[in-house]
């Protein structure tokens, strides 16, 4: 599910977007970290290794937005761009605001151990193993009232789609 | 003479007495399905020693694997056992030392499947080449002691 910024102005998307994400990436890391010199140089203090019988693992719980939205700025509000995907994994907006879905997974994995059998249980539990619908789904909303009315499959029976680029004007 | 004679047949009786009663129809299933488990195991040792000595990841997957192989017999062969218990079988006097024995073993199996499912070199060398050699040790042992329990038990002393 993707949610965007009534009346922002669809070209501002991607930025606000990028930082969006970047905002969530820096707040999973936790640099702690000492004095920089050490990092530096022939030396430097590497951790010690860690083995462990069962390694820790929290997996976060799966839950759905609901009518749970992101608080926004007075004047703003968020709403669903559109809904019903087969797990959409990344977007491109077009310069004319139209914005593609890649919708996609990765091929299922081989079992090299016996903990892959676990591994792949646990990415089940994170939601994670779900079918990609191998396409990219475009959604163009012509109106500009932030609700598309233009739903196509823009391209069909792809190989696990991962990255999009526009080549070209 | 004639005393001689009665002591043997004495026990003759006893041996005669014992098999019927523990083998109607021959080897119970858990003692075949410890016999496989067993062999999974050691034949981990002997593939996380090829591994030590010449280390291509496959053979640390086979070791895995063959301690995964050995943990669902040992499982297979908990769950026969206790349907034998069940089942009124006439548990002999070893048992007990070749249960526990054999518990342990599977026990430290079970460290030595979370040990082997590490990554790299120190799944195997040299926390689970021990962990494995252990297991066989201790199966080893458990074998000769039931056996020489089971000697002394039939002899009598």
């Amino acid at each position: 599910m993707m949610h965007t910024l009534r009346n922002a102005r669809l070209t501002k998307l991607p930025r606000l977007a990028a930082l969006f994400v970047a905002g969530l990436g820096l707040a999973g890391c936790n640099y702690e970290g000492g004095d920089p010199r050490k990092e530096i140089g022939a030396n430097p203090p590497l951790p010690a290794l860690q083995q462990y019988l069962v390694p820790p693992i929290q997996v976060a719980k799966v839950a759905a937005w609901g009518k749970d939205v992101p608080t926004v700025p007075e004047g703003l509000q968020v709403h669903a761009l559109a809904t019903g995907f087969e797990h959409p994994r990344s977007l491109y907006v077009l310069p004319n605001g139209d914005v593609l879905v890649v919708e996609s997974n990765g091929p299922k994995p081989l079992i090299n151990r016996p903990k892959d059998i676990v591994t792949d249980w646990v990415t089940w539990l994170a939601g994670a193993a779900a079918k990609g619908g191998n396409r990219i789904t475009l959604l163009r909303d012509t109106n500009g009232d932030g609700i598309p009315d233009q739903r196509t499959v823009f391209l069909d029976h792809l190989n696990s789609p991962f990255g999009v680029a526009l080549v070209g004007k | 003479m004639q005393q001689h004679a009665t002591i043997r047949e004495a026990s003759f009786i006893g041996d005669a007495d014992l098999r019927p009663a523990r083998r109607p129809r021959g080897r119970p299933i858990h003692s075949i399905l410890v016999s496989f488990s067993a062999a999974y195991f050691a034949g981990a040792l002997v593939t996380d020693i090829v591994y030590w000595q010449m280390p291509d990841v496959m053979w640390e997957r086979f070791s895995i694997w063959l301690v995964t192989a050995g943990l669902i017999m040992a499982g297979l062969a908990t769950v026969a056992y206790v349907i034998d218990l069940a089942g009124g079988r006439r548990i002999d006097r070893p048992a007990w030392p070749r249960a526990i024995g054999y518990a342990i073993a599977v026990l430290l199996a079970l460290t030595n499947a979370f040990v082997h499912s590490r990554d790299g070199y120190t799944a195997v060398v040299p926390t689970g080449l021990m962990l494995s050699a252990l297991v066989v040790v201790v199966l080893v042992l458990t074998a000769l002691v039931a056996r020489a329990l089971k000697n002394r038990h039939r002899l009598g002393v």
